[in-house]
């Protein structure tokens, strides 16, 4: 039996699927269903680590040392949302292109007509002053849950959501991460963004399988290559319908993923095939 | 025309069976003929022969549902025969390409697999194809069944060449792993 053997008896395969391969699919508008529980707990939230990234290279305008509290809303207790940072400002476009700072002169300020529809009220907060205070949607992003405005005593406030703040358990609770984000159902856009989190290109969604393929066959947690000098650098953000996104460090050069609890290494085969997608 | 009409044709052994064949299918025989031979006196050739193929196979057959699928497999069978004959002369690209991509599927290689019948490898097949989604299986099929280059898929789809390659990857090593759970292993 050789492979052109095989090749014949691929001729015998059911008539339904040589039926089905006359028709085209759909397939930048419809998911196939993803398989890829192995890809365990790498594509845990960079987001927190993003958040101390970007906190130590912003200059603190007040010069004051601030504590923010995460909050919870009525209606999913289980998302916490923090004050928003620096990094996401610019997906919203709180901050003017370029800022490398974020503070009261140059962030966005809320009026009314940024007050969208309700979406509940704080319930949960260590700030007792923020318990009750209602909730909205931020008008220009309506359709997201992953940004809000809070009616705070100080005013309004913008906040994010983040969904997987717990690390998952290695190996075995990545399926529950992408469900709380129903990935990949909800998959809406792929992103490469550069090492400052701007924005280089876009991915077809379609690749989002392939990718969480090649991320499950990494090896086993490789402390070493933090200390390594990489190149090439860049984060790996998908984001889905509500806009809550998971994000991810990828070093090509060495190569291996950051991704919250450690570096993960990949073979040089699946890194050339990772980078072929990243490609544009 | 639908389908079981054009059966009952062949069936009540009317000559228009082959007309109507042809006005609705002929067409896309002879461009998967023609992908696999490449040449096209030989797949009209292949055509013509699927048409007598099927004029002689129905009945007993009666492939009111799958028609299509029917006669592409005769088309599909006849067009690798000529490449096997013609393989004499010079070994086709094409097929020579795709056999080394599914020689990848196979857990084992040579005499391993000679003792295994056909049937089992298909239906371990069918079932393999039955527990990938959709747009993956159509790929595979594409790709190994109609034997589209890659760039055809990729265009067709919508999709880059990369996602394509590295889907058909992914698939060729499920695949292999798939048969060596089966048992298909020496």
């Amino acid at each position: 039996m050789n492979g052109q053997d095989l090749l014949e008896i691929m001729e015998g395969i059911d008539p339904q699927y040589i039926e089905e391969g006359a028709k085209k699919p759909l397939f930048r508008n419809k998911w196939v269903r993803f398989g890829l529980i192995a890809a365990a707990c790498l594509l845990v939230g960079v987001t927190a680590y993003l958040l101390g990234r970007g906190k130590s290279s912003i200059p603190d305008p007040g010069g004051e040392a601030t504590v923010a509290y995460s909050i919870t809303l009525n209606d999913d207790p289980s998302v916490p949302y923090f004050p928003i940072s620096y990094f996401e400002c610019f997906r919203y476009g709180l901050l003017p292109e370029g800022a490398d700072y974020m503070g009261e002169d140059n962030l966005y300020k809320i009026t009314e007509k940024d007050i969208g529809e309700p979406m509940g009220i704080v319930t949960g907060s260590m700030d007792p002053s923020l318990i009750g205070c209602k909730v909205y949607h931020f008008a220009s992003f309506s359709e997201y849950a992953s940004i809000c405005i809070i009616d705070t005593p100080e005013g309004y406030q913008f906040f994010e959501g983040n969904k997987w703040f717990k690390w998952p358990r290695r190996g075995t609770a990545f399926q529950e991460v992408l469900s709380k984000l129903d990935l990949p159902e909800a998959i809406e856009r792929i992103e490469v963004l550069g090492p400052g989190m701007e924005h280089i290109r876009d991915l077809d969604v379609s690749v989002f399988e392939e990718i969480m393929t090649l991320l499950g066959r990494q090896r086993d947690k490789e402390t070493t290559v933090a200390d390594m000098e990489t190149e090439g650098e860049c984060i790996l953000s998908f984001t889905n319908r509500q806009g809550f996104r998971l994000t991810l460090d990828y070093y090509p050069s060495l190569p291996c993923f950051y991704s919250g609890d450690g570096f993960y290494v990949l073979s040089k085969e699946d890194a050339d095939l990772l980078n072929d997608l990243l490609k544009d | 025309m639908e389908d079981a009409q054009i059966v009952d044709l062949f069936l009540q052994r009317r000559e228009e069976a082959i007309t109507e064949t042809t006005l609705k299918y002929g067409g896309r025989l002879q461009s998967l003929a023609f992908v696999i031979v490449e040449d096209g006196q030989t797949a009209d050739e292949c055509v013509n022969d699927t048409y007598l193929q099927a004029w002689n196979a129905i009945p007993p057959h009666e492939p009111r549902t799958y028609l299509y699928a029917f006669l592409a497999r005769i088309t599909r069978h006849l067009a690798l025969n000529c490449c096997r004959d013609r393989s004499r002369l010079k070994r086709k690209a094409l097929i020579t390409s795709l056999s080394t991509e599914m020689e990848q599927c196979l857990p084992a290689r040579d005499d391993g697999f000679d003792q295994l019948e056909e049937k089992e490898l298909r239906d371990a097949l069918n079932r393999f194809l039955q527990t990938i989604g959709r747009q993956k299986r159509y790929l595979f099929i594409r790709r190994y069944w109609y034997m589209d280059s890659i760039e055809e898929i990729a265009r067709q789809c919508g999709i880059s060449e990369s996602n394509v390659k590295t889907t058909l990857y992914r698939l060729r090593t499920g695949l292999r792993s798939y048969l060596k759970k089966e048992g298909f292993e020496r």
